[in-house]
């Protein structure tokens, strides 16, 4: 029965992240662990990357090659292999187990790949605005 | 000499990979003007700014944005305010790409790759430091940075060229005219390291108003475009 609304909204085109559909079981909004998540640039930035990516996810290797990117392109320069080392560290000693925990992602620590989870749509809604305050504080600052 | 030695660079195992959105960066094409290849991987929406990674041997060496890197491998004139950030940045580069072969480089970014070896011998500023410009009548816009580098250093420096002008004399500069085919075709820069320095140099040779040739930072591989360099001279 809910598959098949779902069926019928995916048919008309107008479900884009089950906006209607809280996802039961998941992080929401009322959780104090959903916070202590988002306390970190670097998570958010797993967290809208990952969702982009879609549902099969990427490899560890590739996340810590993405942030460490994005650390190279905010400050203009090389990010070195030590950068790269230190992120992959942080990803799989902090990061990946604290949103794994809190259910915002799959980490296969065995595989070394991270899937993303479906997001309360709240959560979802927190994210984007996350995504677009950073994206708006960044740009300004680079040369065109 | 020159020729065999731009034939013997041996070419490492750099793999460049740009990661980006649909649109093609700037820096691919110049890639490309290397003749180099680069992998193309998508960059989530989300994500960060285009970058490229360089990997080498297979092994992770670094990331770097890709207007920066552009910016890096063509940069535009430089100017004395901006001179220590452009060498900061080479320096980096040429960590990376330890003896890079380049093709169809315009002058401009080959000036750019010349100021960096001239910057290291200033830095260091003992050794000796080896110039050819083709023709010493090329060697008249660097007339005054030459004064500089010799003035404020211990450096030895060495001009060759085609003997077609008279170039002021300068105290710590010597001159050799060369009446040599080879020598003549090719821009040849080298920096010996001096004491505790890193040796660096480069050799290009002219085809239709672009240059092709490397840079180096291989010991044993500058000592040889010195050796051929002097012997050209002698």
């Amino acid at each position: 029965m809910n598959f098949n609304d779902d069926m019928a909204n995916d048919a008309s085109g107008a479900d884009q992240h089950g906006e209607e559909n809280p996802v039961e079981g998941t992080v929401t909004l009322a959780d104090d662990a959903l916070y202590r998540a988002f306390a970190s640039r670097q998570r958010r930035r797993l967290l809208a990357m990952l969702r982009d990516v879609g549902r099969d996810g990427t490899s560890v290797d590739e996340l810590a090659t993405l942030l460490c990117g994005y650390d190279a392109t905010d400050a203009s320069t090389m990010g070195t292999a030590d950068d790269r080392d230190r992120l992959l560290a942080a990803l799989t000693h902090v990061h990946l187990p604290h949103l794994d925990d809190v259910g915002l992602v799959e980490y296969d620590r065995t595989a070394g790949t991270v899937a993303p989870r479906p997001l309360d749509p709240g959560v979802e809604d927190l994210l984007d605005r996350s995504v677009a305050a950073e994206s708006a504080r960044r740009r300004p600052s680079r040369r065109t | 000499m020159f020729d065999s030695l731009l034939a013997g660079v041996r070419r490492r195992d750099h793999a460049f990979t740009v990661y980006r959105g649909d649109e093609p960066t700037d820096v691919e094409s110049l890639f490309a003007a290397h003749g180099v290849e680069v992998d193309v991987r998508s960059l989530p929406p989300d994500g960060p700014d285009p970058f490229v990674l360089i990997e080498t041997d297979g092994e992770f060496v670094g990331v770097i944005g890709a207007a920066e890197l552009d910016g890096l491998l063509e940069p535009p004139i430089v100017r004395p305010g901006e001179r220590d950030e452009v060498s900061a940045g080479y320096r980096a580069v040429f960590e990376l790409f330890d003896d890079t072969l380049f093709s169809s480089m315009r002058r401009g970014a080959l000036l750019a790759v010349s100021h960096e070896i001239e910057d290291r011998a200033y830095r260091v500023g003992t050794g000796a430091l080896h110039a050819s410009f083709q023709r010493f009548s090329a060697f008249r816009p660097q007339v005054d940075a030459y004064r500089h580098l010799a003035a404020d250093t211990d450096l030895d420096v060495h001009v060759y060229g085609d003997d077609d002008w008279d170039p002021p004399a300068i105290p710590g500069v010597g001159y050799h005219a060369v009446d040599d085919d080879e020598l003549r075709r090719h821009w040849v820069l080298a920096f010996d390291g001096g004491d505790g320095g890193q040796p660096c140099g480069l050799v290009a040779v002219e085809e239709s108003d672009e240059y092709t040739g490397f840079w180096t930072d291989d010991d044993a591989l500058v000592e040889d475009i010195i050796a051929a360099v002097t012997a050209a001279a002698a």
